[in-house]
């Protein structure tokens, strides 16, 4: 079976992520440092960041540290920007993203339906209102991505902002409750951006090791060995393709390194081969 | 269909450039310094990538002409490649650029005047024959209608005398080659393997009928024509199935004129082979037994040996006095 991939909401602000939390039903399973919401099944959880680019690659750090990271996880970072152009409250998708000043970019990757538009995204360290041209401007995009490309599928991984600011709406406008707005009009495109992840990172998806869990409690397996066990029972269940080959075949088995032996014959057996 | 395009930002002007974005009026276009950025950067998964590749249009800088490995040209003559194309608009399960490269989406090269430079020059080095294998990182053809590849890299190849042009293929995108005369030191190297084994290992290729179809009209237009069985993939009813294909590749094309036939059992180098794994754990290919041995992993000796052997037979008697060079690496 595969397993089900954990999607990680990161907003700055409590304002940007109230909605979010009203909607997605998530209630509080972490305080300090950083406040984490999740829902009930534990497959969508959002954080509180705080505002700067450090900060949001503190708190995606943080939270990649509360469980084993999974190749099918999917990140996304939510939150307002300014753009010179853009009309106050439109959507749009970081298509590369850089530290205002630095020579690094990335890239998320668009495996997925959208019809959101994409954007270049510069974190600057401080509110800007000199936009530069098909610029969003926010500050926290670049750390975020810093971060989250460090333990996430680089395709799993999104920056999705809403414009508050722009050239003939200033920042002096902008305030909480205005914020909480831009982010409630928005929730049905953020829900079908989660959607689309989550369709593209079943291909990502690891699998349950459980038969190999269980053979492990009965014999001594080295961790070479262990590896070799869940990836040679894989093995045999895709030759496998009548699944008459069950585990009750290695009762008789004194050791580990025998049950590994019989699997390797149990591969030979299974596989093609070319008659004399 | 591309839905996302990268254009290195040296090289957005790039009249290449312009007419490909012409093609994909609908594509977000995103900037990028160095294709590499995107490509090489880490966290990718090829598999996932494969369901939606982008493209990325760059510039070939450095060495773009390199020698191929041992085993790979024909009879010991001496070979090069040359790559104006990173990965392919195919899903070949065995296809090592999926262990090569860390992401699935496609890079070419506009830079091809560069590329024809390089060939001269390497040409101007010597009076014997050398060998130019366009098909090593992707698929000769595939991508014609976009790269339009033929069309500079043909009538460059007829005027220089020493050189001669592989496009290895299993593409049916022969119209520009139709289009024109057939250039004397070109030959189109076909890809074959029973339709079962497209079915299942092959994905999103043309099937065998559309392959051969493409094969027999570019042969009566007067090309060079070469047949790749290349890899053989072991089934259990091995001899049946291929002993019936190459009976049907051989229906309907003049065999003896053809210009080459190699044979290469299904082999990878291990870090490759490694890696495909992790992909598609559930891939029987890499599930079966293999040997691991001087660095590939392959059929067991025993199997290998003998599957090629026979298939020479087979081949030799349907086409007998075509060249047949053995495949190894
Ligand atoms: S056609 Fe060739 S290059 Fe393309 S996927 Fe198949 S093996 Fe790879």
């Amino acid at each position: 079976m595969p397993t089900e991939s954990l999607i990680t909401l990161v907003c700055a602000l409590p304002s940007e992520a109230r909605p979010l939390l009203e909607h997605y039903r998530l209630a509080q399973v972490n305080e300090k440092p950083f406040r984490v919401f999740a829902n009930a099944e534990l497959s969508l959880r959002l954080v509180v960041s705080g505002i700067g680019v450090e900060a949001c690659a503190t708190a995606v750090g943080f939270c990649a540290g509360l469980q084993t990271n999974r190749p099918s996880d999917i990140w996304v970072n939510i939150g307002v920007a300014g753009h010179r152009d853009l009309d106050i409250g439109s959507v749009a998708l970081g298509a590369r993203i850089q530290r205002d000043g630095a020579s690094k970019n990335w890239y998320p990757g668009f495996l997925f339906d959208t019809h959101i538009p994409v954007s270049e995204v510069v974190s600057f360290n401080e509110p800007v209102q000199d936009y530069p041209a098909g610029t969003l401007c926010d500050m926290e995009a670049a750390g975020f991505m810093a971060a989250a490309s460090r333990v996430g599928n680089t395709d799993l991984i999104q920056v999705c902002k809403i414009v508050s600011d722009n050239a003939s709406n200033s920042l002096a406008n902008i305030n909480r409750e205005f914020v909480t707005r831009l982010v409630q009009q928005q929730i049905p495109a953020i829900e079908t951006l989660l959607s689309a992840l989550r369709g593209c990172s079943e291909a990502a998806a690891d699998f349950d090791d459980d038969t190999a869990r269980s053979i492990a409690s009965q014999w001594h397996f080295s961790q070479t060995q262990r590896l070799r066990l869940s990836r040679d029972l894989r093995r045999v269940a895709t030759l496998d393709s009548e699944q008459r080959w069950t585990p009750a075949a290695l009762d008789k088995c004194r050791s580990g390194r025998e049950v590994l032996s019989q699997l390797e014959n149990e591969i030979a057996r299974l596989s093609p081969q070319f008659a004399p | 269909m591309i839905e996302t395009i990268y254009i290195e930002h040296a090289i957005r002007e790039h009249p290449r450039v312009a007419s490909i974005r012409a093609r994909f009026p609908n594509a977000r276009v995103i900037s990028c310094e160095h294709y590499g950025e995107v490509f090489n950067r880490g966290g990718q998964n090829f598999r996932l990538q494969k369901q939606r590749p982008a493209l990325l249009l760059a510039r070939k800088i450095g060495r773009r002409v390199l020698p191929v490995p041992d085993g790979y040209g024909l009879d010991g003559a001496e070979g090069y490649y040359f790559s104006h194309m990173l990965n392919c608009l195919y899903d070949c399960r065995y296809c090592f650029l999926q262990g090569m490269f860390r992401s699935a989406h496609y890079v070419l090269f506009v830079n091809y005047e560069d590329f024809l430079d390089d060939i001269s020059a390497q040409c101007a080095r010597s009076n014997e024959a050398q060998w130019f294998f366009s098909g090593y990182d992707c698929d000769s053809l595939a991508l014609e209608p976009v790269s339009r590849f033929t069309e500079t890299f043909i009538p460059a190849f007829a005027q220089i005398d020493n050189a001669w042009l592989e496009l290895r293929t299993k593409s049916t995108q022969i119209r520009s080659l139709l289009d024109c005369t057939p250039a004397p030191r070109v030959v189109c190297a076909f890809s074959l393997n029973p339709q079962t084994v497209i079915d299942r290992l092959e994905h999103r290729t043309p099937s065998l009928a559309a392959r051969l179809n493409a094969l027999r009209k570019l042969q009566r237009h007067g090309w060079h024509i070469a047949l790749r069985f290349d890899p053989l993939i072991l089934e259990d009813d091995f001899r049946t199935q291929y002993a019936t294909f190459f009976r049907t590749v051989f229906e309907g094309i003049e065999g003896a004129s053809l210009h080459s036939i190699t044979l290469g059992n299904f082999r990878l180098p291990r870090s490759h082979f490694q890696r495909m794994a992790n992909l598609y754990p559930d891939e029987r290919l890499f599930a079966q037994n293999l040997d691991d041995g001087d660095g590939q992993i392959a059929y067991p000796h025993a199997s290998a040996e003998g599957m090629l052997a026979w298939c020479e037979e087979q081949v030799t008697a349907l086409a007998d006095g075509v060249p047949i060079y053995i495949q190894s690496t």
